[in-house]
């Protein structure tokens, strides 16, 4: 059996590793080379490094960041988002080191792009990102133009024609807070063709494990909360107590 | 250069900071909830979350407090004893520029409080060579107190297995907002290494570039995670949980148990870093040169958010003692023996060029926040006046002292 997976975000704007909160306002953490190597001593089973406002400010990936973390020698599997524009931007962020790729403005501002990413670089390595409202139930929106959108349809195409592999699926609202996941169970909630990795306020154990136990499910992703305590990340794999996740490690190398 | 329009903090802190749409910054925002939040339900929920720690048959130590001869540990031990009812174990780190009111306050600390205690003493000739690294490499003549008043704790909770450590303030909280209260933070690995210790753990010190070796740095190495966790090893911060305010709490302490402060030239306030010689002298300088503010800013910027402090004084006060010749520069260079051309030739080569334009590093055309907004000032009146205590008499490093008076 295919394990699921507890993914560890990391946020990062203008080269600092930032809290989001609600994609509106961000505390500092510190510099990402640490998180990241904390997250790789911890064993976590990937992390998703999102360097948000790329595609806000029209910049393309963060190749700073990226040409920063390449020497690190992660052992963990790395998934890269934020400014993915193009095959070359593809190419090249995965040359730097990434194993997967996220794109989610690109899925609103030029989705036929998306065909040619995944002849480059192949449909396993692409993950689309939608971020969406859960207080007007399930409403996407598209974070650089703040614009909603009346239902997921517009994904419809792009999932029939097999470009993206998962489906990122961030509560808007929630990010950075705490949020109640168990609406996914609602007939209002589309169904999708796709796995889903579901990031946004999942902070309790009984919530990640019943989401972690759906059959579209493949990962939940972490954020914040794994900067507050030692050993944050495993202690929550221990609390969830899910036979489909990796069990929790605490290394011995000093 | 962006500086907050509440406080006096630069962009380029080096915790990292970030602003709202109306230009204050995080430090500011997450100090606001000092009088927001029910300070009485948080210290509520530190008893409880201590209860567990207490021994059972009272035959080993509740926790451990790391303390120095600051004035700051009084009161984190104060809280521990009187408040919260735990049998801690005090444990220190001997920081070798001590000065004769640290070691007093450190046996006054341990003699009044009636606490058995644990003090690490790394032999001087690795403590030179370590420093003589890190003043070279990055301009800090600090990172082994650092180290090593972060990491013995650690380890002792490790070996004697009492799994809580209590820490007084958590910088990152108060400096620059890095969490809020409500998140809790503990300590961690990743903090200390990324900024304690600017990104040297002790065995990154190792290189083929200096003489340092294995047995030089062993003393300061983290204990592994799995370590950590067969005892459970947890550090908690009372910052999270009592409304942090230093001048109040050192005021406190100072009347209440006689601890003592001294009057030194870099900055106002007289009750931090009395035990030692060089924390607001040389290691100021340096932090000044590299970052363009030093700690009278932060001294002053805590102040402002206390609102005992206008901008304005507080930007005057900034501007009168940051750039004091520091003091005690003779003993030092004896201690390291280094040379005059030397420590000039480190502190010119420290200088950031953000902030300076001259190539003299005593030059008053200085950018720091001399160079804010000042339409931001405000002319209300606040007092902040602090007690006085002579500056240090004695200038000779106690390596080794005891006894109190």
């Amino acid at each position: 059996m295919i394990k699921k997976r507890l993914s560890a975000v990391v946020n990062v704007l203008d080269g600092l590793v930032v809290q989001s909160l609600g994609f509106n306002s961000y505390l500092p953490i510190g510099d990402p080379q640490y998180v990241l190597l904390n997250l790789d001593r911890w064993h976590v089973d990937e992390i998703i490094l999102q360097s948000i406002s790329r595609s806000r400010k029209a910049l393309g990936p963060d190749f700073d960041l990226l040409n920063s973390i390449s020497d690190l020698q992660l052992s963990t599997p790395l998934i890269y988002g934020g400014g993915i524009r193009s095959p070359i931007d593809a190419d090249s962020v995965i040359s730097l080191g990434a194993d997967r790729i996220i794109v989610g403005n690109l899925l609103y501002s030029d989705p036929y792009q998306l065909s040619s990413i995944v002849k480059h670089v192949g449909k396993q390595a692409v993950i689309g990102s939608v971020p969406f409202s859960s207080i007007i139930p399930f409403i996407p929106i598209n974070y650089v133009s703040k614009r909603s959108y009346p239902n997921f349809n517009f994904l419809s195409e792009l999932l029939d024609l097999g470009l993206l592999s998962e489906l990122l699926l961030i509560d808007y609202n929630a990010e950075g807070y705490s949020a109640n996941w168990n609406d996914l169970f609602s007939p209002m909630f589309p169904s999708f063709s796709v796995p889903l990795i579901l990031f946004g306020g999942l902070t309790s154990p009984p919530d990640i494990s019943r989401l972690l136990s759906l059959d579209i499910v493949s990962a939940v992703a972490i954020g914040n909360m794994l900067s507050y305590k030692e050993h944050a990340y495993q202690n929550l794999k221990r609390s969830i107590e899910s036979p489909s996740l990796r069990p929790s490690f605490y290394s011995s190398v000093l | 250069m962006r500086f907050c329009r509440r406080c006096l903090y630069p962009e380029s802190h080096p915790l990292g900071l970030t602003f709202n749409n109306d230009g204050i910054c995080s430090g500011c925002l997450v100090h606001d909830e000092k009088y927001t939040l029910d300070w009485n339900e948080r210290l509520d929920k530190l008893k409880k979350i201590v209860i567990p720690y207490k021994s059972a048959t009272g035959n080993n130590y509740d926790c451990i407090i790391p303390v120095s001869g600051n004035v700051e540990s009084f009161f984190v031990v104060h809280v521990v004893k009187n408040i919260l009812k735990l049998n801690p174990l005090l444990v220190s780190y001997n920081r070798l520029y001590n000065t004769s009111i640290g070691i007093r306050n450190f046996s006054l600390l341990k003699t009044i409080f009636d606490c058995d205690s644990l003090s690490l003493n790394v032999n001087p000739q690795t403590v030179r060579k370590i420093t003589r690294f890190t003043l070279e490499k990055f301009g800090n003549i600090n990172w082994h107190i650092l180290a090593g008043s972060s990491v013995f704790p650690v380890q002792t909770s490790v070996r004697l297995g009492i799994p809580l450590i209590i820490w007084g303030a958590h910088q990152g909280v108060e400096q620059v907002g890095m969490y809020s209260h409500l998140n809790e933070i503990e300590m961690t690995r990743r903090y200390r290494r990324n900024h304690d210790l600017f990104g040297y753990e002790a065995d990154d010190l190792l290189s083929i570039f200096n003489n340092l070796t294995d047995s030089d740095i062993w003393q300061y190495r983290y204990p592994t995670d799995s370590q950590l966790h067969s005892i459970g090893v947890r550090g908690i911060y009372l910052s999270n949980y009592i409304p942090w305010d230093p001048k109040s709490q050192n005021e406190f302490v100072i009347s209440t148990y006689g601890c003592k402060g001294a009057t030194q030239k870099r900055t106002f306030d007289t009750y931090e870093h009395s035990d030692c010689f060089n924390y607001l002298n040389l290691h100021d300088q340096f932090k000044l040169f590299k970052h363009g503010y030093s700690r009278v800013t932060d001294h002053a910027v805590r102040e402002i958010r206390h609102k005992r402090l206008s901008r304005h004084q507080a930007h005057s006060l900034v501007v009168h003692h940051e750039l004091q010749s520091p003091e005690n520069l003779s003993m030092f260079k004896s201690w390291l023996n280094l040379s005059d051309s030397g420590l000039r030739f480190i502190l010119e080569s420290m200088q950031n060029p953000l902030y300076f334009n001259t190539s003299d590093p005593l030059d008053d055309n200085f950018r720091t926040c001399r160079d804010i907004d000042k339409s931001t000032h405000n002319d209300i009146s606040f007092d902040s006046t602090f007690l006085p205590f002579d500056s240090f008499h004695r200038k000779n490093y106690i390596t080794i002292g005891k006894g109190w008076p």
